[in-house]
């Protein structure tokens, strides 16, 4: 019999849990993009694992019918990179919001970004803390008013792709919520690319930062132009820098693929094994006086 | 001249004496012929260089600890000597060596011992070092022919250990040596330095030993159960266990990831645990604080994890190269919740290869976190000790489905409380997972009942642990009336002070669990039961261990805790002392 071409649909990705998110959460796109992706690429649902940390957009795993968790706050990245470590064959995804990314759990993303884990990280940044009910987050514009920021935010908002290209990631591009089409491509080629993969994605919190951020970010959104040489940091760190018109590019911005953690882990082993006495009991004679 | 067949050697010296060389030669000389040996070095706070010292004693019987009375101490540097005159006391008639090439000597110090009873020999060590080999630097193997020929040390076993720890070098390096080493004994002889108050003597010994420290046997029995990751980051004095199996674990297919913090390193491990491989994580105090939170997800979700301890002196810093038993309770109340984990404490190096197999054992088949406990006295010691079966545990891993098993339940509620757990990959039996309460499918609920019945179930295997995996070790002394619970590396120090107070005819039961939490009351409580007296030992400030058994069994009503804040182990003379003191009953 003729295998069919075509085995899962976006469908068979979802689970019939329904997402606590408001109606036009910007997560809504992210993960029905994420399901069309899973399926453009036909990977077995059980042939992948999902991780995230804490916040709206960490409830993700629980609406993807793969293996996943959803852990404690800002630990995505490290659930992720141990399981990747753990099952080199299976695919890996850690997914979560600007607070667990950025914030609590910011300081995985160096060591993700430089070991080349072969994982693909989907932040949904939406300037907030959604779950907790408005409070300002690591990407929250400075001035905004906020419910911890009641006189302005006086910090300056990370930015993201500056971050990412500093750590060293083989992969950085920024997506929108809304242009679902742009976004399935990013996945794909986030989820292709083997290495460290991180696409931050603008999702509005229409909750808490208003619905109307649809109708300027539409016009404010536009797609990195084709002649951008994806292999060019500086041209990348300069593609991020906050522009004039506010105008935010979408689409790749870097992207250089190098060695990943388990192709120069195998040499490690090679190495390991290269005296040939590689059974326990080997390993115990060692002791022996 | 008397003989002994229990001999204590210190050396003191500076950094480039080659002193812990020296005591780690003298062990692996005393193993090859058989005796055991128990070593504890000493270090100044320097990273590198700077002062040492080494205990060393030797003996043709089993030993518990590193005894209490040096029985020579040799001084290659007195102006080293301050930092570790309160670690060591000297037998009465101990023999002090001293390096007459130093401009210090012993009558230049405030000897904390009395001095009437010492007998003090100057040898010019430097000086004949450099005279008899051409360089002063083999003083510490020259020395080491010294003592030999003074005190009938394992000469063959001191040629072969050279030849083992130099053959790497080159043959130069070891003939070298091994010169050294005959100087020095020829020099004894021929100056008829050999008959001194006491000399070392043992009658047959048996097999070779092995050489090991108890980091090591946790990295063996781990890597015998199967273990297939582990994430850690550095610390002391657990940073061993990453170096090891950094080592050997990729020998046998395994990964080792050093990770960038204590978070991230038990958060890798529950992701490999997770996705389907036995995992484990280890650190000592302070890393335990940050690892709390993730140990209540481990406990939540039910995923199979190992989290060695290796305690120190705390708290915050403490005292990061000395030994203290005061993460016990932390151990047991780590995290937020009524969040069910498993303490197992190690009590000896090779109890940690025993306490290691309980650990995945019980981490695997009831799928919760176990905090494996150890500290720093068993850790940073190298013991010479019988070898042992490596094979002699069950290897368990946890329990799974079928693939496309109908109507899958991660979190099923069973009758012990353990539900098969699908590996990812397993068709037909994805599922999805949280750190909130959940139903049994791993949904997310905050049902009310839920949350008590999903309780219970992970209780559960609380109850069943404790009958299952009781293990203690348990001394009993028919009809006496007192008797001696202790955890932990205090464990030594117990086991020879009521040998020797059996040896008087005198009856002390005694009992030491390895299982601390949950503690194995049928077996414990009979035990208090027939006692009029209880001597609780534990090197805790806080007396941690007696408040956690205050509040799980009825103890006797005349209860003694002899602890103190750590730092120095006990030694078996105020462990025996305290035991006669406070003697109840006859006396055989």
């Amino acid at each position: 019999m003729e295998q069919p071409q075509f085995i899962y649909k976006a469908t068979d990705y979802k689970t019939d849990l329904k997402p606590v998110w408001c109606p036009g959460c910007g997560d809504f796109g992210v993960l029905g993009a994420t399901h069309k992706a899973l399926a453009e690429l036909q990977i077995p649902p059980e042939d992948i694992m999902f991780f995230s940390g804490i916040g709206c957009s960490s409830r993700f795993p629980g609406y993807t019918n793969t293996y996943g968790i959803n852990a404690i706050h800002g630990r995505a990245i490290p659930l992720a990179t141990g399981a990747k470590i753990a099952r080199p064959e299976l695919t890996v995804v850690a997914v979560g919001g600007d607070g667990d990314g950025y914030s609590i759990g910011g300081g995985h993303l160096p060591h993700v970004a430089r070991k080349n884990i072969d994982l693909t990280y989907l932040v949904m940044n939406n300037n907030i803390y959604g779950l907790t009910k408005g409070q300002a987050s690591p990407t929250t514009p400075t001035g905004s008013i906020t419910k911890t920021t009641p006189y302005g935010n006086m910090d300056l908002p990370i930015n993201p792709i500056h971050y990412a290209l500093a750590y060293n990631a083989s992969f950085i591009a920024r997506g929108y919520s809304a242009n679902m089409k742009h976004l399935v491509d990013l996945i794909v080629a986030a989820m292709k690319h083997p290495g460290f993969a991180i696409i931050d994605i603008i999702s509005p919190c229409v909750t808490f930062r208003g619905d109307e951020q649809y109708k300027t970010l539409k016009d404010l959104v536009f797609e990195i132009p084709e002649n951008h040489d994806k292999t060019d940091k500086v041209a990348a760190f300069h593609l991020a820098l906050e522009r004039e018109d506010n105008k935010i590019p979408i689409g790749i911005y870097y992207q250089n693929p190098r060695p990943t953690y388990h192709d120069g882990y195998d040499i490690v082993r090679e190495k390991a094994k290269k005296s040939g006495k590689n059974e326990l009991f080997d390993i115990y004679n060692l002791f022996q006086a | 001249m008397k003989t002994t067949n229990d001999f204590i050697l210190t050396m003191i010296g500076s950094g480039g004496d080659g002193v812990i060389s020296a005591g780690e030669i003298l062990l692996s000389a005393a193993a090859s012929e058989g005796l055991f040996g128990f070593l504890l070095k000493s270090f100044g706070p320097q990273i590198r260089g700077g002062e040492s010292s080494i205990k060393l004693r030797i003996s043709n019987e089993e030993i518990f600890t590193q005894g209490d009375f040096v029985s020579v101490l040799l001084v290659f540097n007195w102006a080293d000597f301050p930092r570790f005159k309160t670690e060591y006391d000297l037998a009465d008639g101990a023999i002090i060596i001293s390096d007459s090439d130093d401009k210090l000597s012993p009558l230049s110090q405030n000897l904390p011992w009395d001095e009437k009873k010492l007998v003090n020999i100057q040898i010019p060590i430097t000086h004949l070092t450099k005279e008899l080999t051409g360089s002063t630097f083999n003083k510490n193997i020259f020395s080491l022919g010294l003592l030999s020929a003074m005190f009938n040390l394992p000469s063959d076993g001191l040629h072969k250990a050279i030849k083992r720890k130099f053959k790497k070098k080159s043959e130069d390096v070891v003939k070298s040596n091994i010169d050294a080493l005959e100087a020095g004994i020829k020099w004894i002889l021929e100056n008829n330095l050999n008959q001194n108050s006491f000399r070392f003597e043992y009658d047959s010994v048996e097999e070779s030993k092995i050489i090991m420290n108890g980091n090591d046997a946790i990295s063996l029995a781990a890597i015998y159960q199967g273990l297939e990751f582990y994430a850690s980051y550095p610390i002391t004095p657990a940073s061993e266990i990453l170096q090891f199996l950094g080592t050997h674990l990729p020998k046998v297919g395994g990964s080792v990831i050093q990770a960038e913090d204590e978070l991230a390193a038990i958060n890798m491990a529950i992701g490999a645990s997770f996705a389907g491989k036995k995992s484990m994580t280890g650190t000592s105090g302070p890393g335990i604080s940050l690892k709390a939170e993730a140990i209540g997800l481990a406990s939540m979700a039910e995923i199979p994890l190992v989290v060695v301890n290796v305690q120190r002196g705390g708290p915050s810093t403490g005292l990061p190269t000395k030994f203290e038993q005061a993460d016990l309770l932390q151990a047991m109340y780590v995290t937020h919740g009524d969040a069910p984990k498993v303490v197992i404490a190690a009590t000896s190096v090779e109890d940690s290869y025993v306490c290691a197999n309980i650990a995945f054992q019980v981490a695997e088949k009831y799928q919760i976190p176990v905090i494996l406990l150890s500290d720093q006295f068993i850790s940073a010691r190298e013991v010479s000790l019988r070898p042992f079966k490596l094979d002699k545990f069950e290897i368990i891993s946890r329990l799974k489905p079928q693939d496309n098993e109908e109507s899958y339940k991660r979190y099923k509620i069973t009758e012990n409380g353990v539900s098969p757990m699908a590996i990812p990959g397993q068709k037909g039996v994805v599922y999805q997972t949280n750190g909130l309460e959940h139903v049994e499918t791993g949904r997310p609920s905050s049902d009310l009942d839920i949350h008590q019945k999903m309780s219970e179930k992970r209780d559960l295997k609380l109850q069943h642990i404790e009958k299952e995996f009781d293990y203690v070790v348990y001394k009993d002394s028919e009809g006496a009336k007192i008797g001696v619970i202790t955890w932990g590396s205090s464990k030594g120090a117990v086991l020879e002070a009521v040998a020797k107070l059996k040896k008087e005819g005198k009856k002390v039961s005694l009992i030491v669990p390895q299982l601390i939490f949950p503690l194995p009351i049928h077996k414990i409580q009979p035990f208090m039961d027939k006692l009029d007296k209880l001597i609780i030992v534990e090197m805790s400030f806080g007396k941690q261990f007696y408040t956690h058994l205050k509040s799980q069994l009825k103890l006797p009503e005349n209860v003694i805790v002899y602890n103190r804040a750590g730092g120095k182990p006990f030694s078996v003379t105020e462990i025996y002392n305290t035991i006669s003191k406070n003697y109840l009953g006859e006396v055989e």
